[in-house]
This record gives structure tokens, C-alpha cells and sequence, in this order.
């Protein structure tokens, strides 16, 4: 391949990149819908169809106490586009949310289950907020358009100059330009959300601590973890170093936290929360989650009870498990607060460990605490068997 | 030349799809280990050792028979791209009923199902063995709304499990008689 050739792909890209940027946008409107004649409209009638199956969707959450909650949290942020946005509760684990371009919100129960207060809340409604006030999934659209058009204009042109070799390195190029794109959107996002949720009066000092505990999660999972040259977010320690020099300018002394409101509201659906992390059995993971929870004055007895089935189905990865499941069972059923089942639980550990006795007092304890347990006939079975 | 290339790849790509076969209605044996009475004809297809009978298609409605699930196998295929330090719900030897509901309804969230609720887990003849049964709502990856009922025992320290689901509405009644009459009528050899 020779040198004059190379010059001239790398010249031609320069001058494609240099085309392929993509026009300046204007913040959407209060009640504003894209004109019909425009390629908006278009983007809107395809996401209208998405929410409508997202709306009838099972996996909704549609608590009226809950979404009223979240929806008033999210309306202090702004008054101007709460009518505009449709927010939907997902029933599902793992922190996340996203905002489509016609203002659907989603939010994933497995995000409320690792938020701490309000203000962590409304942090993150202002980031997806961002999202459809800067249109940022039109404008990513239109990048990634852009740029592939661009990519294959430039991947004929060395094809034919006998340089095509050149057009594969441009084709990863661009996709990590196209991921670098979107982690500036993220970047925007983080920061208006920060504004917007100070300006509401909340804490701006809880915002990086939802990326300090991303951080810690993702350190403790044993999830595949990505590169960042194809990652659409920036790191979560790039977000929380950020959030934490703009937090650093506030003085927030007198702002709002609403810690004990958040954790009344969230504390019955807690549980089916924590039931769907532990079925993930991501238990490093979940281990930063209970202590996030504990730390967050959440009910102690329940946190034990999901602290001892973590120990009980991790089991023979790690030595102590099994003691230490018994030992987070006793402290649940000690603490009070923590369900029937704990008992039915410490049962089941003490007789896969042998301890029939103790097996047999626990299942006992179970048929007291809860005489009407649908799984009662099998447990006096159980019970049977130590006869 | 050209021509066998061309049938190698339909009879490849003919290989790759799921192959069903009729189940008529008369006594099946399952896995070796017991034999079940069919009162109707069942569409027929099997993934390892797990045999799938359908009338209407498997997202519709199934039975699924876990023919002798050993020590360290999972119920359902492990996803692909789910990492192999991710853990996947397995069979242990010396399973309680509870631990087997537990895989059941962990194995059915991992496959993408949501809000798996189990209930009513009793005691229930399998056969001559002694075994269990419950019940089972979810919702499917699409939201549809799902019930099922599973029945099983450990026989030689390998699992038997038969699990029916069907959708809410219509599938899952309409077959649920057909299916209590295959439990009735377990025979274990």
C-alpha cells in the first residue's frame, strides 16, 4: 500500500468527518409535537407505536400510590413539562431508566430499589428529562445517520483507490465516534438533571453518590464488563468525579433530602425488588444493594432475612455461607420486621446441614408466625419426615 | 458441485429448525422412568432432556417434561452473552420441594420472564413416589399474562419435573383438564 494512497483516505475522512456534523437543536417546547412535514415527525409516529406496547405492557407497574409518588417528585423538577411526560414504572431489576424522543419515561423498579432518597430520585428524572428537552435521541439519530452515509462513501472510495483496508479501521472509528457522541449527551444530561434537581431544592451533595454505589456494584458483580471505546455512557467514576466538583459549589444546608418519605413510600414493594435481584444471583452485587439499604435506614428485619438467602443460595462458593445465612435468619426473626419466611428459610439450611432438631423447631416457628402459608401442608410433610 | 453445496446448506438450515413429531393419544413413556396416558394428540419436539409437548405453539401454551435432571444441570438453556461467571439456577441432589420451586421460578425469571410468583407448593403422588406440586403466575418477556402448574419428585437422585404454562387467557384453560389427567394417570416403571 503506498504512502500517497494512505494520504488521500486520510484526507477524505478528514473531510467527511468535517461534513458529517450534525445541525444545532432547539429545546422542545412545552406541549410542542414536531411539524408533520419534518423527519421528527417520523421519529415520534415510530416511538407513539413503541410506548403503546410498552403501555399495555405487563411488566408496567400500576400501583397509583407509586406512580402518583414518582410523578410528583418529578413534576417538582418542572411544572412546564410534567403534562408532556408519560412516565411508566418497569418492573424489573438492575438500575436503570431511558426517555424516548416523544417523552416516554421509563423507570425500572430495580433503579427506585437503589436510590436512597428524593433527591437521588429526582437526579436522575432530571437526566432523562434532558434527554427529550434536548432532544438527544433525535439528535444521536440523526449523528448515527450522518456518519454511516459518510462511512460508506468513504469505504467505496479507498475500496476503489486499493486502500480498503482502510475502510475497516473507518468503520470502527466511527463507531466509537457514534458512542462518543452519545456519552456527550449523558454528560449534558448529568449536568442539567444536577441543576434541575438543586433548583427544585434537593440536596445536589446525593448526586454522585448514586454513581459512588454504581461503582461499587459494578467492582462486586460478576457481570461481563464492557469497553469503553464502545460504551454509550461515560464511566461511572468520570460522573461522579463530575458531580462531585458541581456539587462542591452549592451550599446546600438548608436543601431537602427526603429520606424518610422515600423509604415509607418504596418499603411494601421492597421486598418483590429484592426478590427479583436475588433471582439474578448476581451476588456481589446484590451484597452492595443490602448495604446501600441498610445504610439507607431501611427495615433491618427484611434486609436481613434477603442478607441470609443470599448466604443460602450462594451456599458452597464460599465456606462460611451456611453460618452466616443461620446468623442473618436469627438477627431477621430477632429484629422483627422481617417475613414469616425467614423461619420457613432457617429450616431449610438447618436441614441441608443435618441439624434435624433446630430444622424441626424453625419449621415450627414458621406454622406459628404464619398458620395461613399456602406451602403449609408441604412443611408439616417436612416435618413428618423427622418423625 | 454447485448443486450439493446448495442442498448441504438447505439440509443444514433444515437441521437447525426445531423438528416436532406427533404424540398420539395413548400411553407415552417419559425418559425411561414412568409412562403418562394422553388423551389427546400432542405435538412433539425434544432439547436434551427436556421433552416439550404443545397443541397451539410453546409461547402459547406447553408442557415440558424434565426427564431425570442430574446433579449441576440448569433447567432451561444457559442464555448466550450471559457471561460464564454469571451463575445460572441448577439442579442439586438432595433438593427440598421448596429449593425445586425456587429453581423453577428463578430458571423462568432468567429466561426473561417477569414478576414469577409461585404458590401452593403441597405434597402430591407422582406415581407410587412421593412428590410435590404448585402453581405458577408470570408474565412472559412480552407481558403477556402467563399461569402455569408444575408437578415433579426425585426419583434416584435425578429430577422428573412436569411443567404446564399457557397463556392467561384461553391456552391455559383450555388444556389444563388434558394436562391433570396426564398427572392422574402417572405410572412409574
Amino acid at each position: 500500500m503506498s504512502s500517497g494512497r494512505i494520504w488521500f483516505a486520510l484526507a477524505l475522512m478528514s473531510l467527511l468527518a468535517a461534513g458529517c456534523a450534525t445541525p444545532p437543536v432547539v429545546d422542545v417546547q412545552p406541549g410542542e409535537r414536531p411539524p408533520l412535514e419534518s423527519d421528527e415527525a417520523g421519529f415520534w409516529m415510530v416511538m407513539d407505536r413503541v410506548e403503546e406496547r410498552v403501555r399495555t405492557s405487563g411488566h408496567v407497574v400500576r400501583d397509583e400510590r407509586l406512580n402518583a409518588y414518582v410523578r410528583d417528585i418529578f413534576c417538582q423538577l418542572t411544572l412546564d413539562y410534567c403534562n408532556d411526560i408519560r412516565l411508566y414504572l418497569v418492573r424489573s431489576a438492575y438500575f436503570n431508566a431511558s426517555m424516548m424522543a416523544n417523552g416516554t419515561m421509563q423507570v425500572w423498579t430495580g433503579m427506585l430499589l437503589r436510590t436512597q432518597n428524593e433527591a437521588q430520585l429526582a437526579a436522575v428524572l432530571g437526566h432523562e428529562l434532558t434527554h427529550y428537552l434536548r432532544r438527544h435521541t433525535l439528535q444521536r439519530w440523526r449523528d448515527i445517520r450522518a456518519k454511516t452515509d459518510a462511512l460508506i462513501f468513504f469505504q467505496l472510495a479507498t475500496a476503489v483507490a486499493g486502500v480498503g483496508i482502510v475502510g475497516t479501521f473507518a468503520s470502527l472509528a466511527t463507531a466509537g465516534s457514534i458512542q462518543a457522541f452519545s456519552r456527550d449527551m449523558e454528560r449534558e444530561a448529568d449536568q442539567l438533571g444536577f441543576e434541575m434537581m438543586a433548583k427544585a431544592g434537593y440536596d445536589p451533595r446525593e448526586t454522585p453518590k448514586i454513581w459512588e454505589m454504581m461503582i461499587a456494584e459494578k467492582e462486586a458483580s460478576n457481570r461481563p464488563k464492557g469497553s469503553i471505546f464502545f460504551a454509550s455512557h461515560p464511566t461511572s467514576q468520570e460522573r461522579r468525579d463530575t458531580l462531585t466538583k458541581m456539587a462542591a459549589g452549592y451550599d446546600s444546608d438548608t436543601a431537602k433530602l427526603g429520606r424518610e418519605r422515600f423509604v415509607e413510600m418504596t418499603a411494601r414493594y421492597r421486598g418483590d425488588w429484592l426478590r427479583d435481584e436475588l433471582r439474578q444471583r448476581d451476588f456481589g452485587s446484590l451484597q452492595v444493594v443490602l448495604d446501600y439499604l441498610m445504610e439507607a435506614g431501611a427495615n433491618p428485619g427484611e434486609l436481613q432475612y434477603f442478607q441470609g438467602e443470599l448466604h443460602r443460595l450462594r451456599g458452597e462458593e464460599e465456606e462460611d455461607d451456611e453460618a452466616k445465612a443461620v446468623e442473618a435468619y436469627e438477627m431477621a426473626i430477632d429484629t422483627g420486621g422481617g417475613p414469616p419466611e425467614a423461619h420457613r428459610a432457617l429450616g431449610l439450611v438447618y436441614w441441608s446441614a443435618g441439624r434435624k432438631d433446630e430444622a424441626r423447631g424453625a419449621f415450627e416457628a414458621y406454622i406459628e408466625a404464619a398458620p395461613e402459608a399456602d406451602d403449609r401442608a408441604m412443611v408439616e410433610y417436612y416435618l413428618q419426615q423427622f418423625e | 458441485m454447485g448443486r450439493i453445496a446448495v442442498i448441504a446448506v438447505l439440509l443444514a438450515a433444515l437441521a437447525a429448525c426445531a423438528q416436532y413429531s406427533l404424540v398420539e393419544a395413548k400411553k407415552q413413556t417419559i425418559g425411561g422412568a414412568y409412562t403418562v396416558e394422553a388423551q389427546i394428540a400432542w405435538s412433539k419436539r425434544s432439547e436434551g432432556k427436556v421433552e416439550i409437548w404443545t397443541v397451539d405453539g410453546p409461547a402459547l401454551e406447553a408442557v415440558r417434561f424434565f426427564k431425570g435432571l442430574d446433579d449441576g444441570d440448569p433447567l432451561f438453556k444457559r442464555p448466550r452473552g450471559s457471561g460464564e461467571k454469571v451463575k445460572y439456577p441448577i439442579y442439586k441432589t438432595g433438593m427440598t420441594p421448596n429449593d425445586v420451586m425456587e429453581l423453577t421460578v428463578d430458571s423462568i425469571a432468567r429466561a426473561g420472564a417477569g414478576n414469577v410468583q409461585a404458590s401452593k407448593l403441597r405434597p402430591a403422588q407422582f406415581g407410587s413416589v412421593p412428590g410435590f406440586r404448585f402453581e405458577l403466575t408470570f408474565l412472559s418477556k412480552s407481558g403477556l399474562e402467563m399461569d402455569g402448574l408444575a408437578a415433579g419428585a426425585a426419583i434416584e437422585d435425578k429430577l422428573y419435573l412436569i411443567l404446564y404454562t399457557g397463556a392467561r387467557i384461553h391456552y391455559y384453560p383450555k388444556y389444563r383438564d388434558h394436562v391433570e389427567q396426564l398427572l392422574a394417570s402417572i405410572e412409574t416403571i
